[in-house]
C-alpha cells in the first residue's frame, strides 16, 4: 500500500504531460479521456489508501501510510526528502480533492467544449490537482511549499485561461501577486521552523511544539510557536482569501467556472485552512495566534457578507460567499475547532462546487452572461440546474440536515462554547456574534442570487431566450452527484446530542484525530453542555431560517419592497453603495499598489529599457557591428594586399629582434 | 673565392627582387617564381653561412648546406601544389591574374 502513494499525485501528473504535449495533436476526445480518466483512476487509488487507513483504524492501530520516494535536498545538516505521508485527515482531503475534482473534470467536457484551447485547459487542471495533492502528501513543509506554490502557477494560469482579455490576464497577475505577499509569510515560518527545530518534517515540527520546544521568546515578547504559526497564518490569509489579502479571489472569478469551482471553492483556497489542521499541534501551542485567527476570520466573514449582499455578478455573489465561509473555517480554528473547520471544509467543497457549477451551468445556457439583472424567471428554462442550485443554496444557508447545517452549526457551537461555556470570554462573544449575524446574512444573499437568477420576471434578452436550455449531459452529471453530496455530506459530522437514527456520532472528527472527546466529563458537565448545544443550534437555525425568510420576503414572487425599503431612505442607499463598491478596500490597496506601481515603471525604463537593453544588450550589438564595420575593409581578397601586410609585420619583428640585441 | 659578405649581398638582392616580383606582379605564374627567387636567395645565404663558420671534422658541419636541401624539397612541394592551384584556377576562370581572384572580400 505504502508503495501507492505517489501514484496519487503522478497519475494526474501524466495527465497534464501527455495532454500537454500531445493533446493539441490528438484532438479533443483524446484530451478528454486523458483528462478526464487521470483524476479518477487517482481517485480510485485514494479510495485504496483511504480503506487500508480506516482498517487500521478499525484493528485499533491507527497510523500514517509513509513513502519515501527520494532524497531530494541534502546540505549539511539540512534534508528534504521527497515523501508523501498519508494519515487519516490527508487521506480525506485526496477523497474530496480528486472527488470533486473528477466530477469538475467530468462537468469541464461538456463546459469547455468547442473552446480553442481545450487541450490546454485539462493540461492545467491536471497539473493543478497534481500539485494541489503534493501540498496535501507532501511529507516535509518544503515539499508541502512546492505543492503550495505549483497551485499558486495553476491558479494563475487558469485565471487567465482567456489571456486574449486583458481583465483576464489581470486578474491573474493580481491572485499570482497577493498570494506572493502570503507566501513570504510561509517561506518565513518554514525557515524559523529548520533554524530553531532542525526539521522541516510536518510531523517532527508539530511534535516539537506539542513537547512546548516552541516557548522561548523570540522577539518582541512573542515566543516561537507564536511566531511560527503567525507566519504560517500569513500564508494561509493568501492561498485562503482573508484579510488582508482575500481582494485577489472575486477578481478570480474572470477564469472559466469550472476553474472557480475547483480551485476557488472547493480545493486550493482551503489548503490554508488544511495547513492550520495539519499544523495543529503549533497553532495549539499559541493562543496568541488562535485569538488573531478567531477575529481575522469573523471578520472576513462579515466584510465578505456585507459586499456579497449587492453583487449583481452571479459568480461575485459565490466568491464573497467563498471568502466568507473560508473566514468561518479560520473562525473555528481560532476557536481550537480544528475538526469543525476541516469539517467545514469537506461540506463546503461539496456546496459550493455545487453551485459553482450550478452558476456554470446558467452561465453557459445564458452564452456566458454573468449579470443576474439580465436573468430572471429560469426556472422554467433551467428546471435541474433551479433544483440543484437550491440544494446548495440551502445547504450553505444551513438548513437543518443539509451539509452546511452540520459543520456550520458546529463552528457557531465552538464560539458559543468559548463565549458561553464554563469560562466565558467577551473576546469570543463578540466574534460569535459577528459569526452567527454572518450566517443570516449568507442565507440571505444566497437566497437573493436564487430570486435575482431563477424567480420573477424574465428579464432576459428576448433573442437568447429561446437558445436558453439544459446543457451537456456530462454537466447534468456532476451536478447530480455534487447535489447528493450537498444533501447528504453533513452526516459525516453529526454531533452525539443528535438523535439521528442509522448514523454514527462524529464519524469524521474522530477519524482525523481533530476533535477532542468529551470522555473525561461527567454527567451533570455533559447535560449542560448538551444543553449549551441545543442552545447553540436553535440560534443558528433560526437565524439562517430568517435571513432566507427576510430574502423570500423582499426578493420573493411578486415583491417589490427592495425598492421602497434600499433605495428611499438614505442610511440604506449609503450601506448599499459601500458594499456595492466593497468597502473601497481596492481602491485603498491601490493607493500603496500605485507607488509600486510607480517605482517599478521607474526601474523598468532605467534599468531594464535604457541600461540593460539599450546599454548592454543593443550596445554590445552595436559595438561588435561597428568593430566588424571598420575590419571587414582590411579583409580586401587581393593577396598581394595581405602579403604586403605581412611583409611590414616581419619586418616589425626583425627590428625588434635586432633592437632587442643591440641592447644587452 | 667569394667573401661571405658578398655572397649575403647576392643573397638580398636576390630576396629584393623576389619580393618586388610577389607583391607588384599580378600574374600568379610569376608571383610563384618570386617566391622561388626568395626562397633560393634564402638558400644562398645559409649555404654561405654554412661555409663560412662550419669548423671542419667537428658535428654539425653540413648544417647549412642539409638546411639548404631540405628548403629546396620544400620549395618543390610548395611549387608543386601552388602550380596545381593555378592549373585548376584557370579552368575554372580563365585568368591567373589576382586583381580579379579576389572574390574572398569581406
Amino acid at each position: 500500500m505504502e508503495s501507492n502513494l505517489i501514484w496519487i499525485p503522478l497519475l494526474p501528473f501524466l495527465g497534464f504531460v501527455v495532454n500537454g504535449l500531445f493533446g493539441k495533436k490528438f484532438g479533443p476526445k483524446f484530451v478528454s479521456w486523458v483528462g478526464a480518466l487521470a483524476p479518477i483512476s487517482a481517485f480510485f487509488v485514494a479510495v485504496g489508501v483511504f480503506l487500508h487507513l480506516s482498517r487500521a483504524q478499525g484493528d485499533g492501530h491507527a497510523g500514517a501510510l509513509h513513502q519515501h520516494v527520494f532524497d531530494w535536498i541534502k546540505v549539511g545538516d539540512f534534508t528534504a526528502s521527497f515523501g508523501l505521508l498519508a494519515d487519516n485527515l490527508t487521506s480525506v482531503m485526496c477523497l474530496v480533492i480528486l472527488g470533486v475534482g473528477s466530477l469538475i473534470h467530468l462537468y469541464s467536457i461538456d463546459y469547455m467544449r468547442g473552446d480553442k484551447g481545450y487541450y490546454r485547459f485539462f493540461a492545467y487542471l491536471n497539473l493543478f490537482t497534481a500539485f494541489m495533492l503534493l501540498l496535501v502528501l507532501g511529507d516535509n513543509l518544503l515539499l508541502m511549499f512546492v505543492g503550495w506554490e505549483g497551485v499558486g502557477l495553476c491558479s494563475y494560469l487558469l485565471i487567465g485561461f482567456w489571456f486574449e482579455d486583458k481583465a483576464n490576464a489581470r486578474a491573474g497577475q493580481k491572485a499570482f501577486i497577493v498570494n506572493r505577499i502570503g507566501d513570504f509569510g510561509m517561506l518565513l515560518a518554514i525557515f524559523l521552523c529548520q533554524r530553531y527545530f532542525g526539521t522541516i518534517d510536518t510531523r517532527a515540527v508539530g511534535e516539537a511544539c506539542a513537547q512546548g520546544l516552541g516557548g522561548d521568546t523570540l522577539l518582541w515578547g512573542l515566543d516561537l510557536a507564536t511566531w511560527i504559526s503567525l507566519l504560517f497564518f500569513v500564508g494561509a490569509t493568501g492561498k485562503s482569501a482573508q484579510i488582508p489579502l482575500y481582494v485577489w479571489l472575486p477578481d478570480a472569478m474572470a477564469g472559466p467556472t469550472p476553474v472557480s469551482a475547483l480551485i476557488h471553492a472547493a480545493t486550493m483556497v482551503t489548503s490554508g485552512v488544511y495547513l492550520c489542521c495539519r499544523m495543529m499541534p503549533v497553532f495549539e501551542a499559541s493562543p496568541i495566534t488562535l485569538n488573531v485567527i478567531a477575529a481575522v476570520g469573523a471578520c472576513t466573514a462579515l466584510l465578505a457578507a456585507l459586499i456579497a449582499l449587492s453583487q449583481n455578478d452571479i459568480k461575485k455573489v459565490l466568491a464573497y460567499s467563498t471568502v466568507s465561509q473560508l473566514g468561518y473555517m479560520f473562525f473555528a480554528i481560532g476557536m481550537g475547532a480544528f475538526g469543525a473547520a476541516f469539517f467545514h471544509v469537506v461540506t463546503h467543497a461539496f456546496f459550493k462546487a455545487l453551485l459553482f457549477l450550478g452558476s456554470g451551468s446558467v452561465i453557459h445556457a445564458m452564452h456566458h452572461e454573468q449579470d443576474m439583472r439580465k436573468m430572471g424567471g429560469l426556472k422554467k428554462q433551467l428546471p435541474f440546474t433551479y433544483v440543484c442550485y437550491m440544494v446548495g443554496t440551502l445547504a450553505i444557508a444551513g438548513v437543518p440536515l443539509f451539509a452546511g447545517f452540520f459543520s456550520k452549526d458546529e463552528i457557531l457551537f465552538a464560539g458559543f462554547e468559548q463565549a458561553f461555556g464554563e469560562h466565558p470570554s467577551s473576546f469570543a462573544a463578540v466574534f460569535w456574534g459577528v459569526s452567527v449575524l454572518t450566517a443570516g446574512l449568507t442565507a440571505f444573499y444566497m437566497l437573493r442570487s436564487v430570486a435575482m437568477t431563477f424567480w420573477g420576471e424574465s428579464r432576459v434578452d428576448p433573442k437568447l431566450l429561446p437558445s436558453v436550455r439544459e446543457p451537456g449531459r456530462w454537466i447534468g452529471f456532476a451536478l447530480f452527484f455534487l447535489a447528493l453530496l450537498a444533501m447528504f455530506g453533513g452526516f459525516l459530522g453529526v454531533p452525539e446530542f443528535l438523535p439521528i437514527p442509522f448514523v454514527a456520532d462524529n464519524v469524521l472528527g474522530e477519524f482525523t484525530h481533530l476533535a477532542h472527546g468529551h470522555g473525561d466529563l461527567t454527567e451533570a458537565q455533559l447535560g449542560a453542555l448538551h444543553s449549551r448545544e441545543w442552545i447553540s443550534l436553535l440560534i443558528s437555525v433560526f437565524v439562517g431560517l430568517s435571513g432566507l425568510g427576510i430574502a423570500f420576503y423582499l426578493y420573493g414572487p411578486g415583491k417589490a419592497l427592495l425598492a421602497k425599503l434600499v433605495v428611499t431612505s438614505p442610511s440604506g442607499r449609503r450601506l448599499r453603495s459601500w458594499s456595492e463598491n466593497k468597502f473601497y478596500v481596492d481602491e485603498f490597496y491601490e493607493f500603496f499598489v500605485k507607488g509600486f506601481h510607480a517605482a517599478s515603471h521607474l526601474t523598468w525604463a532605467l534599468i531594464d529599457q535604457l541600461l540593460i537593453d539599450k546599454i548592454l544588450v543593443e550596445g554590445t550589438a552595436a559595438f561588435t557591428k561597428g568593430t566588424g564595420h571598420m575590419f571587414r575593409r582590411m579583409q580586401s581578397g587581393f593577396i598581394p594586399a595581405y602579403l604586403l601586410t605581412f611583409g611590414w609585420g616581419a619586418l616589425v619583428l626583425i627590428i625588434m629582434l635586432l633592437l632587442k640585441d643591440a641592447g644587452h | 673565392m667569394f667573401s661571405l659578405t658578398a655572397c649575403l649581398y647576392l643573397s638580398a638582392f636576390l630576396f629584393s627582387v623576389g619580393i618586388y616580383g610577389v607583391l607588384a606582379r599580378r600574374n600568379i605564374l610569376v608571383i610563384l617564381m618570386s617566391l622561388e627567387l626568395m626562397l633560393n636567395a634564402v638558400n644562398l645565404a645559409l649555404v654561405a653561412f654554412g661555409r663560412a663558420h662550419a669548423v671542419a671534422g667537428a658535428a654539425g658541419e653540413h648544417r647549412g648546406q642539409v638546411f639548404a636541401i631540405m628548403v629546396l624539397a620544400v620549395a618543390a612541394a610548395e611549387a608543386a601544389i601552388g602550380l596545381s592551384l593555378l592549373l585548376l584556377i584557370w579552368r575554372k576562370w580563365r585568368t591567373i591574374d589576382v586583381r580579379d581572384l579576389c572574390r574572398m572580400n569581406g
